[in-house]
C-alpha cells in the first residue's frame, strides 16, 4: 500500500474544507445549540431530584457536555450522502480505472472530510466545558483515560464504515436520504445522545449495548464518570474491535454485490 | 502489433419496463417487466500502436459502452478483449497506469479547488515520480497554453479551459492507450479546434494509442485516418476515412456560379444530377471519373459561368446515408 497516494487525499481534503470554512464553521453554532437544550432540560428536572437515575446533577452535566463532545470527535457529518452521490451520478468510475482502492480512498476521504470539522468543535465544546467546570466530574485514571482514547478512535472507525456502508446503497436505490434520516435518528438514540440509556428498561438498555453505536457516546462518557470497572471497559473494546471487523466484512461483501451491478448495468 | 484486440465482444444491458401513470408505478412494485438491449453485439477489431482511430456513430450505437468496457468499467456479457496484453475487466494495476479515460460529459477534477490540486492527487495516484511529472506537466501546460488557469478554482473556468485541464489530468502519467469520450462536446467552434490540434499532436509527439469517440464530423475528418462506424451495436464500417468516401459517395459535387441572365435548369442539367437549383447558383452530383469532363464542357457551353469549383461531399451526408442503408438493409 502506498501511503503518498492516501496523504495526498487528506491534503486535497483539507484544502477543499478550508474552502468551504464558513459552510464547516456554520454547522457547529447548530451543534452549540443542541448541547445547549439538553442542559436547559435536565437543569429543570434536577430541581425537583438530586439524582435521576443514579445520575447526579454535575454528572449529568457531564454526560451531556462530554457526551456531545466524542459525539463530534466520532460523527461523520453526512459523509454517507457525499459517497452515495459519487455511486449515483457514475463518479465512481472514475475511481475504478484508476489504480487506486475506492474504499480505501472513501475511508480517507471520510476522515479527512471531519479533520476541520473535528478541530472547530473541540474549539467550541472546550468553552463549554470551561463553563460548565466546575460541574465536569472526571473520574477515569491513567489506565481508563488510555481505553479512553482507544475508544474513541475505534468508535471514529465505527462511524465511518457506517457511512460507507450506508451509502453503498445507492447502487440499488436512487435516493438515499430517507433511509440515512431514519437510521441516523435510531443510532442517536442507542447512542445515549438524547439521554443515557440506562433510563431505558432493560431490554432497550441491553440491545443499545449490542450495538456498535454505543461507543460514539454512552459508553466512553461512563468511563469518564467512573462507572464502569477497567474490565468491563477493556470488554468494551473487544466488543468495538468485534464490530469493526464484522462491519468490515459486511461492506466487503455488499461492495463486491454493488460493484457487480454497477458493472453490468453501468448506472 | 495490435495493442488492443476486441473479439466476438457484446454487452446486454437488462433493465425494469416503466409503464408511465401512477396506478402502473403501484403495479411496478409487485411485479416488473425484464426488458434486455444488446448494446453492443459481437464486435470485433484490432488497434495498432500509435493509431488515432476514430468511433462513430448515433446517440446509443454503442461508442460509450465499448469504451467503458476497454476501460474495464463494464463486464461484458460475452467475448474478449485485449489491451496491451491485459483484460481490462480485471483492472491489473499495472494495466490502470497505462491508460486513461477521458469523458467530455464527467469531470474528474475536483470542482472548488485549483486545477493543479487534482493534478497532485493524480500523481500521487498514478506513482509519477517527481521528476516525471515535473516534466509532463511542464510539456502539457505549454502545449495547451493553460499556464495562467492553473491556480483558479475550475468552477470558475469555462468549459474549454476545463477540458484542457481534464486533459493534462489524464496524460500526466503518459498513458500508452488513451480512450476520449467525446472530448469537445459543448465547447465553441474555436475551443473545439484548440483541443483537436492538442489531439493530433500529442498523438504525433508521443505515439499514444488514441480511441476518440464524437458527435462532431469535424473532429474525425480533422484526426482520424480510420473510422470505426458503429449503429445499434453492430460495425458497419472498419477502415480509412477516404475509402469510405469513395465507397459512398462515388460522386463529387460541382458548385457553378454564374453572371449575366444566369442559367435555366434545362440548360444545366444534362451536365450532372442537380443537386440544388437557383438561377445564378447551381450544385451538380458529377461521378468522380467524369466530374473534370464535365467542368470542361459546361465552360465550353457558352453558359455565362463566373466561377466553377469541384467539391468533396460532405462526410456527414456520407455518414448518413450509411446509417440509412444500413437501417433499410
Amino acid at each position: 500500500m502506498n501511503f503518498n497516494k492516501y496523504l495526498a487525499i487528506t491534503k486535497i481534503e483539507m484544502s477543499r474544507q478550508l474552502q468551504h470554512r464558513f459552510q464547516v464553521a456554520s454547522y457547529r453554532v447548530g451543534n452549540l445549540i443542541e448541547v445547549i437544550i439538553p442542559l436547559i432540560i435536565w437543569t429543570v428536572a434536577f430541581r425537583s431530584a438530586g439524582v435521576i437515575k443514579g445520575y447526579t446533577y454535575d454528572e449529568m452535566i457531564t454526560y451531556v457536555v462530554v457526551g456531545w463532545l466524542i459525539l463530534y470527535l466520532t460523527a461523520s457529518y453526512g459523509f454517507e450522502r457525499v459517497l452515495a452521490l459519487l455511486i449515483y451520478d457514475g463518479a465512481l468510475s472514475q475511481f475504478i480505472t484508476k489504480p487506486i482502492s475506492f474504499l480505501r480512498y472513501a475511508f480517507t476521504l471520510g476522515f479527512s472530510r471531519s479533520l476541520l470539522a473535528i478541530f472547530l468543535s473541540l474549539i467550541i465544546q472546550a468553552g463549554v466545558i470551561f463553563i460548565a467546570r466546575e460541574h465536569i466530574v472526571f473520574r477515569a485514571g491513567l489506565l481508563d483515560g488510555l481505553i479512553l482514547i482507544l475508544m474513541v478512535a475505534l468508535a471514529v472507525v465505527i462511524r465511518l464504515f457506517y457511512s460507507i456502508l450506508i451509502s453503498l446503497a445507492a447502487f440499488w436505490t436512487d435516493e438515499i436520504s430517507g433511509v440515512d434520516f431514519t437510521a441516523s435518528s435510531i443510532i442517536k438514540f442507542f447512542s445515549g445522545a438524547f439521554f443515557p440509556v440506562n433510563i431505558l428498561p432493560a431490554f432497550f438498555m441491553n440491545l443499545s449495548l449490542a450495538t456498535p453505536f454505543i461507543y460514539t457516546y454512552y459508553f466512553p462518557v461512563q468511563i469518564v464518570l467512573g462507572k464502569v470497572s477497567t474490565v468491563s471497559a477493556v470488554k468494551g473494546l473487544a466488543v468495538e474491535l468485534l464490530w469493526i471487523f464484522i462491519m468490515y466484512a459486511i461492506i466487503k461483501i455488499v461492495w463486491r454485490a454493488g460493484l457487480r451491478k454497477y458493472e453490468s448495468v453501468g448506472i | 502489433m495490435p495493442i488492443i484486440k476486441v473479439k466476438k465482444l457484446s454487452k446486454t444491458y437488462e433493465y425494469y419496463k416503466k409503464s408511465p401513470g401512477l396506478w402502473a408505478s403501484v403495479k411496478g412494485l409487485f411485479r416488473r417487466e425484464k426488458l434486455f438491449t444488446e448494446a453492443v453485439k459481437d464486435i470485433n477489431f484490432t488497434i495498432d500502436e500509435g493509431e488515432l482511430v476514430g468511433f462513430l456513430g448515433p446517440n446509443g450505437a454503442g461508442k460509450t459502452t465499448t469504451l467503458k468496457m476497454l476501460s474495464g468499467i463494464l463486464y461484458p456479457t460475452s467475448g474478449e478483449a485485449s489491451v496491451m496484453g491485459y483484460t481490462p475487466w480485471q483492472r491489473e494495476k499495472e494495466y490502470q497506469k497505462q491508460f486513461a479515460l477521458v469523458m467530455g460529459q464527467k469531470n474528474q477534477l475536483w470542482w472548488d479547488l485549483p486545477a493543479m490540486e487534482s493534478f497532485i492527487l493524480n500523481k500521487e495516484i498514478y506513482e509519477v515520480p517527481d521528476k516525471d511529472f515535473k516534466y509532463n506537466l511542464d510539456e502539457l501546460v505549454e502545449l495547451l497554453g493553460i499556464k495562467d488557469i492553473l491556480d483558479i478554482q475550475v468552477r470558475k473556468l469555462s468549459l474549454g479551459q476545463r477540458m484542457k485541464c481534464e486533459l493534462v489530468a489524464a496524460l500526466l502519467h503518459k498513458p500508452r492507450v488513451l480512450y476520449l469520450d467525446e472530448p469537445t462536446i459543448g465547447l465553441d467552434v474555436i475551443a473545439q479546434k484548440n483541443i483537436r490540434d492538442f489531439i493530433k499532436k500529442y498523438n504525433r509527439e508521443n505515439k499514444t494509442t488514441i480511441m476518440l469517440t464524437s458527435h462532431y464530423m469535424e473532429d474525425i475528418k480533422e484526426l482520424c485516418d480510420r473510422v470505426i462506424i458503429i449503429d445499434r451495436g453492430i460495425i458497419i464500417y472498419d477502415g480509412g476515412l477516404d475509402s469510405l468516401i469513395a465507397k459512398y459517395a462515388p460522386y463529387k459535387e460541382l458548385n457553378l456560379t454564374f453572371n449575366g441572365d444566369g442559367v435555366r435548369r434545362e440548360e444545366i442539367k444534362k451536365f450532372g444530377q442537380v443537386a440544388k437549383y437557383e438561377p445564378f447558383a447551381v450544385t451538380l452530383k458529377v461521378d468522380r471519373e467524369m466530374v473534370k469532363d464535365a467542368a470542361r464542357k459546361i465552360l465550353a457551353s457558352g453558359l455565362p459561368v463566373d466561377d466553377i469549383m469541384i467539391d468533396e461531399v460532405d462526410v456527414d451526408d456520407v455518414i448518413r446515408r450509411m446509417f440509412n442503408d444500413s437501417r433499410n438493409s
